[in-house]
C-alpha cells in the first residue's frame, strides 16, 4: 500500500523529535538543518539512524550527502518505501 | 611575500589597477589575469613548488573530468581512489617524511641499533595543507555527484591558486568559488569599500596585537623556569590571543582581498573567542578546516559507524579530531591537541549538552552570568590546551606547566608576575575583544551596519587604526599557520 506523503511528513516529524527531544519545528519542503535547534553534525546521523528503523529502509552515503531540505529527505524515503 | 608588508601592498595595488582598469572586463581576462598574478605572488614566496603544484593541479583536473566519462563501478573507484592517494602521498610526504624518518632512527637508537645516520630534510611546501584539502575535497565532490568538474583549465586553476587564499586558506570549495569567476565581475563600490575595512580590521589584530604579542610569549614559553607563576599563566592565555588574532587577521586580509576583486571567499571564523562549549567552539574556529574534517571524515565514518550507536559516534569524533591535530604538523604535541579535543567533545557526543544555542545568536550587549561563565570556562580550558601547538614538544609543554606550579610565591619566593605585559597592549586586547562582542553576528569588527556612527567618527577610527598599524608594523612578522 503506498503510504500518503501526509503519514509520511507526519512519521518524519515525530522521528526526528525522537532524536532532538523536541517538536520546536515546522514541517516543510525548504526546511533545512540549520533551521532545528539541535539539528547539528552530532545529532544528524542519529537522526538518520532513527528514520532508518521507522521506515525499515538504508541509505546510501552518496544520498544523504545529497540532501539538500527536508523535502528531498521526504522524496528520499518515499522512493525507498515499496 | 606577506599580506603585512609593503611590496604586498605594491603588488596588489598594481593587480587590482590591471584588473578593473587595464584588462577588459570579461571573465576570461579577468581570470588569466588572476592567475599570472597567483603564480607570480606564490613564486614570490616558494619559488622552488610552484612547478610541482601546478603539476599536481593539472593532474587533478585531468582525473576529475575522466572519473565523469567512467562509469560508476571499480574502474571509476579505483581512478578516484588513485587521485585520493595521489594527494595524499603528496601531502603525507612534504609533512610527515622527516618525522617517520626521525621515529625510525630514535627507536633504533633505543634499542641499540644504529640508524645509518640517515637524515631526510624535506622542505614543506608553503600551504600544502590547504591545498591539498582543497583538492581532496574536490575529487571527493566530483566522485559523489555533489559538483561537475570544471572543464575550463583557466578557471580550475584560477579557484586553486587565487592568491588571497594559496597558502592559508580558507579552504574553499568548488562549489562556492568557481561560480563566482565563471562569470564576468562587475566593479561594486559597497563590496570594495567592505573589503578594505576588513583588511585593516585584519591587519589590526596580526600587526598591532599578534605580533606584539609575539616576543613576549615567546620569552616565556622559552624559559618558563625563569617566570612566576602568573607571567606563566598570562603566555598560555595570551597564546590562544595570539594565534587567534594572527590566523583570524589572515583570513580578515584574505577576504578582505578577494572582495577587492569581487570575490567572496567562505568565513573563516565566527568570533571563537566567545564560545560557550567545544561544538561551538569548533563550529567557529577555523571553520573552513572544521567542515571540511566534518564533510568528509566525521559523516562517512558516523554513517559507517552508525549501528554502533554512541560509541560509533564517539569513535567519529575521535578519529576526526585526530586528523585535526596532525593536519597541524607532524608532533607529539598535535597528537595529543587532537585527543584532548575529542577527550572534550565526548559528554556531548554521549548525550548531554546537545540542543546547544549559540552566543551568536544573541544580541544582548551582556551575557547572562551562566554564559558568561561558560565563554571563561571555554577560554581557560581552550587555552591550556591551544599552548600545546606553541610548546614544540611534550617535553617543554610539560615544564612550562610544572614551572606554573613549581614558581607559585608560596613555594619558590619568586614574584606571582615577573614579566608585566605593555600596558598599551592590553588596552589594544580589550578593544578588540569588545568590538568583536559588539559585532559578533557580523562579518567583521568594521562592519557599521545598524550602527548610528557619524561618518567622521567612522573616518577617524579608521585613520587611528591605519596609524597603529603603521607605527607598529615594520618587522613584517609571518603568519603562524604557514608553518601548518
Amino acid at each position: 500500500m503506498i503510504m500518503q506523503r501526509e503519514e509520511l511528513i507526519s512519521r518524519i516529524r515525530t522521528s526526528v523529535s525522537n532524536v532532538l527531544g523536541h517538536g520546536n519545528f515546522e514541517m516543510r519542503d525548504d526546511l533545512t538543518a540549520t533551521d532545528v535547534e539541535g539539528w547539528d553534525s552530532l545529532t544528524h546521523m542519529s537522526i538518520i539512524t532513527g528514520l532508518e528503523k521507522e521506515f525499515g529502509v538504508k541509505f546510501k552515503l552518496k544520498e544523504i550527502n545529497k540532501l539538500k531540505n527536508m523535502g528531498s529527505l521526504i522524496e528520499l524515503i518515499g522512493s525507498k518505501l515499496p | 611575500m606577506l599580506f603585512n608588508s609593503g611590496e604586498f601592498l605594491i603588488f596588489l595595488t598594481v593587480v587590482w589597477v590591471l584588473h578593473w582598469w587595464i584588462v577588459p572586463r570579461s571573465e576570461r581576462w579577468q581570470n588569466a589575469l588572476l592567475l599570472a598574478a597567483s603564480l607570480v605572488f606564490y613564486a614570490l614566496s616558494d619559488l622552488q613548488f610552484l612547478a610541482l603544484l601546478l603539476a599536481s593541479s593539472l593532474i587533478n583536473h585531468a582525473l576529475a573530468l575522466h572519473l565523469v566519462r567512467l562509469p560508476e563501478g571499480r574502474a571509476r573507484s579505483t581512478w578516484f581512489w588513485l587521485g585520493v592517494s595521489f594527494n595524499l602521498g603528496l601531502l603525507i610526504y612534504f609533512k610527515y617524511a622527516n618525522f617517520f624518518v626521525e621515529a625510525m632512527a630514535q627507536m633504533f637508537a633505543s634499542m641499540g641499533l644504529a640508524s645509518g645516520g640517515f637524515v631526510l630534510a624535506v622542505l614543506l611546501p608553503l600551504g600544502i595543507s590547504f591545498y591539498t584539502f582543497q583538492m581532496l575535497g574536490y575529487l571527493i565532490n566530483v566522485q559523489h555527484e555533489e559538483i561537475d568538474p570544471c572543464k575550463n583549465r583557466l578557471n580550475f586553476l584560477t579557484y586553486v591558486f587565487f592568491f588571497p587564499k594559496i597558502l592559508a586558506g580558507p579552504i574553499e570549495r568548488a562549489q562556492h568559488f568557481l561560480p563566482q569567476i565563471e562569470v564576468p565581475r562587475v566593479l561594486d563600490p559597497e563590496l570594495i569599500s567592505d573589503g578594505l575595512r576588513q583588511i585593516l580590521w585584519g591587519l589590526f589584530a596580526k600587526v598591532v596585537i599578534a605580533d606584539e604579542l609575539g616576543p613576549y610569549i615567546d620569552t616565556v614559553f622559552g624559559a618558563p623556569d625563569a617566570h612566576g607563576s602568573g607571567t606563566i599563566l598570562g603566555a598560555v592565555m595570551l597564546y590562544i590571543v595570539q594565534i587567534y588574532c594572527d590566523f583570524s587577521g589572515y583570513s580578515n586580509i584574505a577576504l578582505g582581498v578577494a572582495k577587492l576583486f569581487g570575490i567572496r571567499l567562505v568565513i573563516n571564523f565566527a568570533y571563537p573567542l566567545f564560545a560557550v562549549d567545544i561544538s561551538d567552539f569548533w563550529r567557529k574556529w577555523h571553520v573552513s578546516l572544521t567542515s571540511w574534517m566534518i564533510d568528509h571524515v566525521f559523516t562517512p565514518l558516523s554513517f559507517i559507524l552508525r549501528d554502533m550507536g554512541k560509541r560509533g559516534l564517539v569513535i567519529a569524533i575521535s578519529v576526526t579530531f585526530f586528523c585535526v591535530g596532525i593536519w597541524h604538523g607532524a608532533n607529539w604535541t598535535y597528537v595529543v591537541f587532537g585527543i584532548l579535543q575529542s577527550i572534550y567533545f565526548i559528554p556531548l557526543a554521549v548525550g548531554a549538552g546537545i540542543g546547544r544555542a549559540s552566543v551568536n545568536s544573541s544580541t544582548a550587549l551582556l551575557p547572562a552570568p551562566g554564559r558568561a561563565l561558560r565563554m571563561l570556562g571555554m577560554f581557560v580550558l581552550m587555552s591550556f590546551t591551544f599552548a600545546l601547538l606553541r610548546a614544540g614538544s611534550l617535553g617543554s609543554m610539560a615544564n612550562i606547566y610544572q614551572s606554573m606550579v613549581i614558581n607559585f610565591p608560596l613555594n619558590s619566593g619568586k614574584q606571582w608576575s615577573t614579566m608585566p605585559l605593555a600596558r598599551d597592549l592590553i588596552l589594544y586586547i580589550i578593544v578588540l575583544l569588545c568590538v568583536e562582542w559588539i559585532q559578533r553576528g557580523k562579518e567583521h569588527g568594521l562592519v557599521w551596519e545598524r550602527l548610528r556612527v557619524p561618518k567622521l567618527v567612522r573616518f577617524a577610527v579608521y585613520l587611528v587604526i591605519a596609524q597603529l598599524v603603521i607605527w607598529k608594523s615594520g618587522m613584517g612578522n609571518n603568519f603562524i599557520y604557514f608553518q601548518f
